[in-house]
């Protein structure tokens, strides 16, 4: 009887495996728990075996019983909730119902780490006018007309002639003059950067355009030295490309800085330029109408294309304003 | 600039086996290293001699040689023209190996046959071998040179070349590379180029007047006549060393003024004296309509700004630009006068690029070189020419202008060195005065300071912030310590419009659009498409644009996005939204700044294409419309659309966005004539424009809002269904529930047209959620109200419910 029994059980659970739909499950538990089933025959001829067997049996069948009657529960719940998602035939590498997210430009992108990282430094933004006027642009940085640093900056003129300020307008060829524009008017402490767009008559190629963005910083305050410009440049740079970044800095030339720097990181096997920057050259305080001889500053300026495309591999800086979404959706 | 290594050596040493380390350090201070060329990239190549020279039989340009290879004759054809007997080459025998350009390898010559005839080599061309950017004719070796000789023996220069800064005038000559190369190693400068061993002819034959009328722009003038000399062709030695910076040869006296501007940064010139009319010197500003024809044989009108070096008669030179053709130096000349002079910058520069004359002189002059240099440069030549072309110098050297700034004192201290460099410990500044060549005066009385004369060969400096740029980088920057900024922070002035601009972008990615950003400028006929009420007046021209097609600054960013939107297009089998925030210019009618201002620009083009949930369907007017729902509610800015006249779009889909009364925006479905001239065929194009500052006005900051309650009863909501006719806009009836302050939210959930309910009628399926803040409401309650709105609605338009 006892081997009778196990042999139910066997047959039971091997049973509900084959269970696929509430129909079948239905039959299973007429066959093994309903009134005629066999387990109910055994316990309903209990009463006629004899006394030794009587408890054993008794205790073996109703436990199988309750076996049977939880897993059918549980087997029931599973073939319930894989109704409700179609369990057995769910491809989930089907598409879902998508919502659409776009994406930011890859120049906006960087453009954010790079305020990101110069907030945290107690930076703040601002911006100035694209088409600006060559008093901001040159001569309030120390860059007289006729000098020949000019042509450094190669310049797209908005106007022919001078107007009766003796002024003429441009296309900015660099964010720097919104430099001057704080400085005019405002007090030190200083500490801003400066996003925005430039243009430079320039023939375009794989890394130039005539069309692009530049970051310019600024800090002025009492006895800020050149120690404390490498201090910021460092922090500046751990944060956009790692902490373990090997920066380089080098003496080079811009008219409304001195002494001038170049700052390079080493970056797969290269020093990479990064950045111009320099202390404030003390014509651009005499212009800017500042007179304490204790304000001292410094300079930077970058180009958040260049910045991605070494950050990102990418060959060719027309990328950027070709607007192609093949390209914009890989950031 | 291009400094070769055996040209240098001249005056300071160089380890050749450590180019490396001297790129690198010249870099760090300052003169930046673009690129450096080692000579001798090829394998096998040796100096042959032309034997016989005669026509190819088939082919007319070509020729057959017959050249001495090692002492045996070999056969070449060759195209040059520039053969002759006996003259030396550089051969490439077969095997020998060259550098070629197309693979960026050495390849090796194999035996070829050239129109029916074999060729046994290469006679090579400056260009072949890259000893040069020659390539009109093979290069024509000194006929000293041995047959067979490995050419490497004769070329093995290295080349460096610099990427010089506009502040380094000193360095646009080799003895002041040199200089500098001597104060970043600290080898010591070579030769002394200032001996000056003038022999003057006991009879001085000749007179020369010099007279500086404009010394404004003239500040030193130094002429002298030199007679009885030879003009030929240079030594081989002067010949090599022009040809190793990319500069021809032309004759000895050319080439000894080119030299020595080469060698010492100041340009020279000379005239044939025989053409000096009257032996008299004028330094002077051009006369009106006076012309010159220079050395090039361009006739050049000259205009009163202009600096002339002029005869008693007409101009003989544009001053420090350009020599003219009448008085230049031809075979036959036989004396000459050498002119060194110092001429004032600006006005250099800006005659130069006024006449499109840029120079190799203006490179020099147009950064104020300084008065001593010319003096220099002056006796230089003179040694040079006496030697090389032989003559005398047979006049009184005239030596005019001045007095000028004899030197500029600058004064520094030791405190203001550390104070901003920032740092403490004491550097040699002594040391690096005198290897940078500078005489200075020192004092000790307290605070070190020392008083340097500025050199006659630096006149970038100009303050005492310059010596500190020279100790830094003499010292090296990398030894400067770095610290975390000092000082206060500045008070926090907030910039809300800035954050609102990104926050703008925020909410357009997250509604499906990427951000594109497009070139400021555009064609005329492009902005006048989409812009068409624009006056001419208004929009603004680049005078110097890179095309036509960018030729203006845009006044609306549409027609960017429009091209953006049709070229994304090509590469999409789905519907492609994008926007781009950035900057409209407008001029300005009172000459002031243009008005500069910043648009968001939203558009849609494409099909939605039938995907596995959604079947496909055109865009239209409601994409624009539900963006514009989302983005408005995004930012709680109340806001109305209303119908509007705008060519650009469609008639009947064009619409204006108002927020508190004001126009903040427009959209619509582009109209076909302005898709043409987009060459869009067969599309629908939706655009948003929005006026982003206009927009931010009606913005209210997040710190501003405040909390409303929420209501703790449940709310109901009811579905009815309105027939109304076709003219009726559902807005009146959403517009009357709301109305009802029981009413917390009504909206249209459907729309359904059926030849059953009559073509000019729709019926409207309105969801409307009724709530209190007192109480749950009752069926009942909600059954009263619903029949109150019913009543005033019945007022304002025709309608039927539906059960």
């Amino acid at each position: 009887m006892l081997e009778k029994l196990k042999k139910l059980q066997k047959q039971a659970n091997l049973g509900l495996k084959s269970c696929n739909s509430r129909s079948e499950l239905n039959n299973w538990k007429i066959k093994y728990l309903g009134r005629k089933s066999e387990l109910s025959l055994i316990l309903k001829d209990i009463k006629n075996l004899d006394p030794n067997m009587k408890k054993e049996v008794g205790m073996l069948g109703n436990k199988l019983r309750l076996d049977l009657e939880g897993i059918y529960d549980a087997h029931l719940e599973g073939l319930e909730l894989g109704k409700s998602d179609q369990s057995s035939s769910l491809d989930y590498f089907l598409p879902g119902r998508e919502e659409k997210i776009g994406k930011l430009h890859p120049v906006t992108q960087t453009l954010r780490e790079i305020k990101k990282a110069f907030s945290s430094l107690g930076f703040q933004i601002a911006e100035g006018p694209e088409i600006e006027w060559d008093k901001y642009n040159f001569d309030m940085l120390n860059i007289p007309e006729d000098h020949p640093a000019r042509d450094m900056w190669d310049t797209m003129w908005i106007d022919e002639k001078m107007n009766d300020n003796g002024e003429k307008m441009l296309l900015r060829t660099h964010t720097s003059p919104v430099q001057a524009r704080i400085m005019e008017s405002q007090e030190p402490p200083i500490r801003v950067i400066v996003p925005g767009k430039c243009y430079r008559y320039e023939a375009t190629d794989s890394t130039h355009e005539w069309h692009f963005y530049q970051v310019e910083g600024l800090a002025v305050d009492k006895n800020l030295t050149f120690s404390d410009l490498k201090g910021t440049l460092y922090e500046f740079s751990k944060k956009m490309f790692g902490s373990d970044t090997k920066i380089r800095f080098r003496c080079d030339y811009f008219p409304f800085v001195e002494p001038g720097v170049d700052m390079s990181i080493f970056w797969e096997g290269k020093w990479l330029e990064i950045l111009g920057a320099g202390m404030v050259h003390p014509k651009v305080f005499e212009k800017a109408g500042y007179t304490d001889a204790n304000i001292s500053g410094f300079a930077f300026g970058m180009g958040p294309e260049r910045i991605a495309m070494i950050k990102h591999d990418i060959d060719d800086i027309r990328l950027f304003y070709s607007n192609d979404l093949r390209f914009l959706n890989q950031f | 600039m291009k400094a070769p290594i055996n040209w240098l050596k001249k005056y300071v040493d160089i380890d050749l086996g450590n180019i490396d380390d001297l790129v690198h350090k010249l870099t760090l201070a300052g003169t930046e290293v673009g690129s450096v060329h080692r000579q001798g990239n090829w394998e096998g190549v040796v100096v042959g001699e032309v034997l016989e020279v005669s026509k190819h039989p088939n082919a007319d340009r070509l020729n057959l040689v017959l050249v001495n290879d090692r002492g045996n004759q070999v056969k070449v054809v060759c195209g040059a023209n520039n053969l002759y007997e006996k003259q030396k080459i550089a051969f490439a025998p077969v095997g020998s190996k060259l550098y070629s350009p197309k693979t960026s390898r050495m390849e090796e010559l194999k035996k070829t046959k050239i129109r029916g005839e074999v060729s046994n080599g290469m006679i090579c061309s400056a260009l072949e071998l890259g000893l040069g950017d020659d390539h009109d004719g093979i290069m024509d070796l000194n006929n000293d040179l041995r047959v067979g000789q490995d050419l490497k023996e004769i070329y093995n220069d290295v080349i460096i070349d610099l990427e010089l800064t506009p502040n380094r005038p000193d360095c646009l000559g080799m003895y002041g590379i040199a200089r500098e190369i001597a104060a970043i190693t600290g080898n010591p400068l070579k030769e002394n180029i200032y001996t000056n061993k003038i022999k003057k002819s006991n009879k001085l034959n000749d007179n020369l007047s010099v007279e500086i009328i404009d010394s404004d722009l003239c500040p030193r003038y130094m002429g002298v006549v030199i007679s009885d000399l030879k003009i030929e062709e240079s030594p081989e030695w002067l010949k090599n060393a022009l040809i190793s910076i990319g500069e021809n040869p032309i004759n000895n006296i050319v080439d000894i003024t080119n030299y020595v501007m080469f060698e010492l940064g100041q340009p020279l010139h000379a005239f044939d004296y025989e053409k000096v009319k009257n032996n008299k010197i004028q330094v002077r500003r051009a006369k009106k309509n006076e012309t010159l024809v220079t050395l090039e044989g361009t006739k050049r009108d000259l205009d009163t700004t202009m600096l002339v070096i002029a005869d008693s008669a007409s101009p003989m030179a544009v001053a420090g630009i350009k020599g003219g053709m009448e008085s230049g130096i031809s075979e036959s000349t036989n004396s000459i006068v050498l002119e060194s002079a110092c001429f004032e910058g600006g006005n250099n520069r800006n005659t130069a690029s006024k006449l499109d004359l840029k120079s190799q002189a203006t490179l020099r002059f147009e950064k104020n070189l300084k008065p001593e240099l010319c003096e220099v440069a002056f006796y230089r030549a003179i040694d040079m020419i006496l030697e090389i072309c032989g003559g005398k110098v047979s006049s009184e050297i005239e030596d005019e202008g001045g007095p000028w700034k004899d030197n500029t004192n600058l004064a520094i201290s030791e405190s203001r060195i550390n104070s901003v460099l920032g740092m403490n410990s004491n550097l040699d500044i002594d040391g690096i005065f005198t290897r940078l060549g500078f005489t200075y005066k020192k004092d000790k009385n307290g605070d070190t300071s020392w008083t340097v004369d500025a050199p006659y060969w630096r006149p970038d400096l100009n303050i005492p912030e310059d010596l500190i740029e020279e100790i830094a980088r003499i010292e090296g920057y990398d030894s400067i310590p770095a610290k975390p900024l000092s000082g206060v922070i500045p008070e926090f002035k907030e910039n809300p419009i800035l954050d609102f601009y990104e926050d703008l972008k925020d909410i357009l990615v997250s509604a499906g659009f990427n951000e594109v950003i497009n070139y400021s400028a555009d064609s005329y006929q492009n902005i006048k498409s989409v812009c068409p009420s624009i006056k001419d007046s208004e929009m603004i021209k680049i005078l110097n644009p890179m095309s036509r097609e960018v030729e203006y600054m845009k006044p609306t960013l549409k027609s960017g996005l429009i091209k953006s939107l049709n070229f994304n297009l090509r590469n999409s089998s789905e519907d492609i939204r994008l926007f781009e925030l950035g900057t409209s210019f407008i001029r300005s009618k009172n000459g002031e700044l243009p008005i500069q201002k910043k648009l968001l620009t939203c558009g849609i083009i494409g099909r939605l294409e039938k995907t596995l949930w959604e079947s496909g369907r055109e865009i239209d007017i409601y994409d624009a419309i539900g963006l514009i729902g989302s983005l408005f509610n995004a930012l709680r800015i109340d806001y109305e659309i209303s119908p509007m006249k705008d060519p650009i779009f469609n008639q009947d889909k064009s619409f204006k966005i108002i927020a508190d009364k004001n126009e903040v925006g427009v959209f619509g479905e582009i109209s076909k004539s302005v898709l043409n001239n987009f060459e869009i065929k067969n599309q629908k194009l939706i655009l948003i424009e929005i006026d982003a500052e206009k927009l931010f006005s009606k913005f209210i900051p997040k710190g501003e809002i405040k909390f409303t309650p929420i209501s703790k009863y449940p709310v109901s909501n009811r579905d009815i269904s309105f027939d109304i006719s076709n003219n009726v806009t559902v807005n009146l009836i959403i517009e009357t529930f709301n109305e009802n302050p029981l009413v917390l939210e009504s909206q249209v959930i459907d729309i359904y047209k059926d030849e059953s309910i009559g073509l000019d009628t729709k019926s409207v399926t309105v969801r409307i959620t009724y709530g209190s803040f007192e109480k749950t409401l009752s069926g009942n309650e909600i059954d009263q109200c619903e029949k109150s709105i019913l009543n005033s609605l019945k007022n304002k338009i025709d309608f039927q419910i539906r059960s």
